[in-house]
Parts: C-alpha cells; sequence; structure tokens
C-alpha cells in the first residue's frame, strides 16, 4: 500500500496544494520547510482526513481555524466556503482507494470586540471512500461504511506505527505500550483476521452443537460447560493483560525513577538514621552526665577519708599489733585475782598471800583495767576503721572503672556527631521533598510490580488449568456428536469445525512466536546499523508479551537510561522491524526524523531510512536544519522526489517548489 | 488469496499438512474477512458446500 497523491484544498496553510509520490526505485521523498510552513500540517492533514483528527497540531495552531486565514479574509459575509483534503491510496492488489473528508462553512460576522471581524460557521461535513477496481468498476461508500474502508488499511489505533512525529520518538515506548505493540502485531500481522475467523466459527459450532444436543442432553450440558470455560479463560486473560500491563507501568516508572535516585541519597532513610542517631545522642550524654556526678560523689567522699587517712592507717596498724600481741582484750583472768584478794590464798599455787604479794596482785587488778579499757575502745572503733579502709580501697576501683565508662560514653558521643556530620553531608544540596517522594514512589511502584507480577504468575496458572479443562470438554463433546449417527451432517460440520479452531489456534500460536523471534532479530540488526555507539548495547530483548529491553555489554539492563536520540534510534529500528515482518505494507512517514540526532550519526540513520526507501514507500518532512551535511549527502543523490514548502509573503499559504 | 502475512501462508500450511480442503476453506474464511460485510451467510454456505467432501476424506 502507497500513497499516490494527496491534495489540500483551504486546509490551514495548504490552500492550494497537490503532491504527487511518484514511484522511483528508492520510493522515498523529502521535503524540506521552515518552522511554521505547513511541514507537520501534511502530517495532520493526512490524520484529518483519515481519521478527523489532527493529533500534532502544535498550540498556536489549536486557536486558529481549520479554514486558510486568507480565504476567511476574501470571503464576503454569508459566502460559503469549503475545506477537503484528498488521499490517494494504492492498494497491493492495484485497487485505488480515494479517502476524502470535506468540511463546509458559513462566513459569519463576529461583532466581539477585539476578535477577528469573521468567522466560520460549520454548516456540513463529510467523509467519504471511492474504491475504483483495476477493471475500472468503482464503488463509493460515505460516512461509517467509509470509514469501516479506512479501518482495514490503516487503523487508527496503530497510525503511530506508520505516521510519526519524530520529535515524539523518544518517548515512543511510553505512548506505544507493551500491550498496545501486542495488540499492533496481531492487528498488521494478519492474526487478528485469524481470531476473528476462530470467533465466527465458534459462534456457528455452538449452533450446530446445540441443535445435536437437542437429541443428545449429554452434548448440550458439556457444551454449556465448554463455554462457561471459555468464558473464564476469556475473563482470566483479560485480566492477565491488565496485570502485564500494570507491570509494565510500573517497570517503566521504576526505571525512570532509579535513574532519578540513581545520585541521590535515599532522603527517608537517612533522615531515620538522623533521627535515630539525634535520639542515641541525648540518651549516651544523659547516661554519661549521671556516671560524672556519681564520680564526683564517690571523689567528694573520698577526699573527706583522705583527710584523716595517715591517722586511719595508724590506728589499724595499732589494733593489729594488739591483736597479734592477744591484748585484746589481755589474757588476764580478773576474778582468779579478786577472789584471791578476797580470800587470802592463791588459787594457782595455794599459798596464802603475803604483803607484797598482795601489792602486787592489786597492781595487776588496777593495769587490768586500765588496759581493758583501752581495747575495749580499741575493739570499738576497729570494725568503722575497718571497713573506711575497705570503703576506701574500693572507691579507687570504682572511680577508676567510672573514668574509662565516661571515657567509653565520649568515643560513643564522637562516633555518633562524626556519623551525624556525614548524613547531614549526605543530605545537603538536594531537594530533600523530591528526594523523598521519588524514593515513596519507587517504593509504591516496586510493591505494585511485585504484586502484579505474584498475581500474573497466578493468573497463567489458571488459564493453563482452564485451557486443558477445555481442550478435554472439546474432546468430549466431539465424542458425543459422533454418538449422534441420525444428524451425521451436523457432526461432520462440528468436527470440521473443530478442526479448523484447532489449525487457526495452532497457527496463531506460531505466528505470534515467529513473529516476535523475527522482530527482535529485525531490530537487532537495523539497531545495530543506526547506532554510532558500536560497543555499549549487547542485544535488544523483546520477551513474548512485546516488553522491550535493551542490554548493555556489561549486563545492564539499559532500556531506561538510553538517551533521546538513542530512544529515537531504538524506536525506528523497532518499527521498520515490525513493518518487514508482519507484512505490514504501509508508507513510513516522519516529521522531523533526526532533530535529536548529531550529524555524525544522522548519516547511520539516512543509510537506514534509505535501504527501507527501496522496499517501502518512506516520506520524510525535514527542517532545512536537519537536513544538511551527511544525511543530505545520503539522501541527495537517491530520490528526485524532493521539495521544498515556502510560506508566501502574507506568511498564510504554503506553496511547494522542487529542490 | 487476498492480502495477508506470508507468515500465516506458511504456518497454515504446515498446520494442515495434506488437508488441502481445510486450508482452502480458512483461506476464503480470511478473503471474507478482508472483504467486510455480513458474514453468516458466506460461512455458512462454504462449510455446507465442503464438509461432507471433507468428511468423506476423513
Amino acid at each position: 500500500m502507497r500513497i499516490e497523491k494527496i491534495v489540500f484544498k483551504n486546509y490551514r496553510q495548504l490552500r492550494d496544494l497537490q503532491i504527487l509520490f511518484e514511484k522511483t526505485p528508492n520510493d522515498l521523498h523529502v521535503f524540506v520547510a521552515q518552522n511554521g510552513a505547513a511541514k507537520t500540517n501534511i502530517l495532520n492533514g493526512i490524520n484529518w482526513c483519515l481519521y478527523d483528527e489532527e493529533p500534532h497540531l502544535s498550540k498556536e495552531s489549536e486557536a486558529l481555524p481549520k479554514l486558510n486565514l486568507n480565504v476567511i479574509q476574501e470571503s464576503k459575509i454569508g459566502s460559503e466556503q469549503s475545506i477537503c483534503v484528498q488521499l490517494y491510496v494504492r492498494a497491493t492488489d492495484k485497487r485505488l482507494f480515494i479517502c476524502s473528508r470535506t468540511q463546509r462553512f458559513k462566513i459569519n460576522e463576529n461583532t466581539e470586540i477585539g476578535a477577528a471581524k469573521k468567522l466560520p460557521w460549520l454548516s456540513s461535513v463529510d467523509f467519504a471512500v471511492t474504491r475504483m477496481e483495476p477493471d475500472g468498476n468503482s464503488c463509493i461508500y460515505h460516512g461509517e461504511e467509509a470509514q469501516q474502508w479506512v479501518e482495514r488499511f490503516v487503523p487508527r489505533n496503530i497510525r503511530e506505527f506508520y505516521f510519526f512525529d519524530g520529535e515524539r520518538l523518544d518517548t515512543y515506548f511510553k505512548d506505544a505500550t507493551a500491550k498496545n505493540i501486542y495488540l499492533t502485531v496481531n492487528k498488521i500481522s494478519g492474526s487478528d483476521d485469524l481470531r476473528s475467523i476462530h470467533r465466527k466459527l465458534s459462534i456457528i459450532k455452538d449452533e450446530i452443537a446445540r441443535f445435536l444436543g437437542r437429541s443428545n442432553p449429554a452434548v448440550e450440558r458439556i457444551n454449556e460447560e465448554l463455554n462457561n470455560t471459555r468464558g473464564s479463560i476469556g475473563s482470566k486473560i483479560g485480566e492477565k493483560e491488565k496485570c502485564q500491563v500494570a507491570i509494565n507501568e510500573a517497570d517503566y516508572e521504576i526505571s525512570q525513577l532509579d535513574e532519578k535516585v540513581k545520585n541521590s541519597p535515599d532522603v527517608q532513610t537517612l533522615k531515620n538514621k538522623l533521627d535515630d542517631l539525634e535520639k542515641r545522642r541525648v540518651d549516651k550524654e544523659a547516661l554519661q552526665l549521671r556516671k560524672q556526678k556519681e564520680k564526683r560523689n564517690i571523689l567528694f567522699d573520698y577526699g573527706k577519708i583522705s583527710f584523716y587517712w595517715p591517722l586511719i592507717v595508724k590506728m589499724n596498724e595499732l589494733i593489729r599489733e594488739k591483736e597479734t600481741k592477744k591484748e585484746m582484750p589481755p589474757p588476764i583472768d580478773e576474778d582468779i585475782l579478786i577472789k584471791a584478794l578476797r580470800v587470802g590464798v592463791c588459787e594457782l599455787c595455794e599459798r596464802d598471800l603475803d604483803d607484797k604479794s598482795r601489792q602486787h596482785i592489786d597492781k595487776l587488778v588496777y593495769r587490768f583495767h586500765t588496759i581493758n579499757e583501752v581495747a575495749q575502745q580499741l575493739k570499738h572503733v576497729k570494725d568503722p576503721l575497718y571497713d573506711i579502709e575497705k570503703k576506701s580501697m574500693l572507691y579507687k576501683k570504682t572511680v577508676s572503672d567510672l573514668t574509662l565508662i565516661i571515657k567509653d560514653y565520649n568515643t560513643d558521643l564522637d562516633k555518633i556527631e562524626s556519623e551525624i556530620t556525614d548524613i547531614k553531608n549526605k543530605l545537603q544540596g538536594h531537594d530533600l521533598e523530591e528526594v523523598k517522594t521519588w524514593y515513596s514512589k519507587l517504593k509504591t511502584y516496586k510493591e505494585a510490580r511485585d504484586f502484579n507480577k505474584e498475581k500474573l504468575g497466578g493468573l497463567k496458572q489458571e488459564i493453563d488449568r482452564l485451557e486443558k479443562e477445555a481442550a478435554k470438554l472439546e474432546r468430549a463433546l466431539e465424542e458425543e456428536a459422533r454418538k449422534q449417527s441420525e444428524v451425521k451432517e451436523a457432526e461432520t460440520k462440528l468436527r470440521f469445525i473443530s478442526a479448523a479452531l484447532g489449525v487457526i489456534d495452532e497457527v496463531v500460536k506460531n505466528v505470534a512466536k515467529s513473529i516476535k523471534n523475527k522482530i527482535e532479530e529485525a531490530t537487532n540488526v537495523l539497531f545495530k546499523n543506526m547506532m554510532w555507539k558500536k560497543n555499549t548495547y549487547e542485544k535488544i530483548y523483546i520477551d513474548d508479551d512485546y516488553n522491550i529491553n535493551v542490554m548493555h555489554v556489561d549486563g545492564y539492563r539499559s532500556f531506561g537510561s538510553m538517551s533521546g536520540a538513542e530512544g529515537e534510534a531504538l524506536a525506528l529500528s523497532f518499527t521498520l522491524a515490525l513493518h518487514k515482518i508482519s507484512g505490514f505494507e504501509g508508507p513510513l512517514l516522519i516529521d522531523t526524523p533526526v532533530a535529536r540526532v548529531d550529524d555524525d550519526n544522522r548519516k547511520n540513520m539516512g543509510n537506514v531510512l534509505l535501504s527501507i526507501s527501496s522496499q517501502k514507500q518512506v516520506i520524510l518532512l525535514f527542517t532545512p536544519v536537519e537536513y544538511t551535511g551527511s544525511i543530505k549527502t545520503v539522501l541527495e543523490l537517491k530520490t528526485n522526489n524532493k521539495y521544498k514548502l515556502v510560506m508566501d509573503g502574507s506568511e498564510r499559504e504554503t506553496k511547494m517548489e522542487a529542490l | 488469496m487476498a492480502r495477508y502475512n506470508p507468515m500465516i501462508k506458511e504456518e497454515l500450511e504446515k498446520a494442515c499438512g495434506s488437508d488441502v480442503v481445510l486450508r482452502d476453506v480458512i483461506e476464503s474464511l480470511l478473503d471474507i474477512e478482508f472483504e467486510g460485510g455480513q458474514y453468516k451467510r458466506k460461512y455458512h454456505d462454504l462449510i455446507d458446500q465442503v464438509a461432507s467432501e471433507w468428511g468423506g476424506k476423513e
């Protein structure tokens, strides 16, 4: 399928313009236009003609009427004017389709002060598709029917895979989610047609089974069970797709956030650590204070004792000496002495006491009294003095222990202080609230992704089980149908349809697998040809659900960290691979294809686009700044279809000139 | 055959093997899909037309 001609009448700056796309060996068409010279409006005009939408309209253009400004200015109040865009598309089977969208307006007077004096009021719209057969027969379709024809050739929901705005290519994989890509592959590879046939054959099969069921209730029961199982499979697949979409979105957001937080501290964790350290510092300081007080009190008590210490030591030595000499109390039996004095006989030697002996004993009794009194006093102070001495020895050890503990506290406090400073340094220079939000979002997305991954695993198992169940019921149904000899014809049809459904299932499955592998292979080849960095990326992987990832040579997943230009190269490689492998014969139109790529690397992209143009129609809309240097050299020699779009003096109309 | 991906044609041939009737019917159904419009009568006619032939070969 290729665009043969586009005719613009009164559409924005394109007041009267016809573009013919002549086919040459390289079906390459180059347009160069300054900003504002309606380059992007060619893309908008095509979209408007086919889908009644202008997805690439600039903010400035949105405020302007679609009808050409000069036409409005030159029109008389009350006159009628119209806009028309016609797209001539030649299908692969040689049929020509002319898509034509027309809007008619009445020019009214505008009395609003400070506004335009004339306003176009929409009076009617028409969309028509003319189908011209190679034998000359033709047929015209209008409205809904015409739109259905457009959907068959260039479906609206996959237009982003052939009509590009190059400036948005770097966000391509955000807009074109894995689910969207998966649906697109099915659509443009024709697998959707097979699915549609499957659905319709299943309806017919159901009708036949119901007919058979009337003569065999088991068939109806099995059929009902089969339908319920299929319904469950459909619903689980729907859930699975939602899950996959959620995982893809989370993966994308995580890769973006990972990129953002790569050089930022985990503020929440550091804040928590800081709070914890500050609390520990307060606690530690309180403990240190308590121990210092304890030490002071002990030193005060010890100070008092140390004043009397020499005296205490001397007293204790005296007591110990007395004790050694057994003089505490002295070993004298006073009662024997007093009895000897009283009876005048010594009890020990049984002699009578003379005066001299009596005087001696009197002296002994007196001395005993004196010594005993001293001994008693010493005995009285002995325990307190020993206690003070013991405590004094303990004080020394306690003070030494406390000194060590306080020192340890100091070391701990220094360490805590150092950690606090370190964290404060790390936090400095970052927008803490923003970083905190990133980390919080990252956590949420990771949780969502994990949750959905777990759910996805469960759903896959459930779908597998249900599919086995459905296959079992299919076999049972066929078995029951075989028993119906009186409805042999219906039975044959049922078996035929079952066989067809089996074949379609197998083909859809194999095509999907084969297409995915070939797209992956082709994307890798195209990407390597296009990429200027030859030693950075190892391989592009596409999983069964069309999630794309790029593997760095060092084994990292690099999809989220690619530059805008690299992302554009990847998007373009993937799209070209998609076209090539899915057998889609559509054109490729790119507005500002290399705006984000520097001149050295434009050459690679130019060579790839040139190579593609030998197989399909490629339309490129450049700005003059883009179409210079190496890419111009590459493309210039291979196409004669080069045009320049220029504005007239009024800056309201665009003309086309050959380059 | 109208337009469709050569890969589908290839896989269809593989899946149908020697069952040419079945393959032709699915290819015709793809043509019907491409043309659009009401499908039921066309599908029924096609199946009525080939089912007995297919059943006889089975």
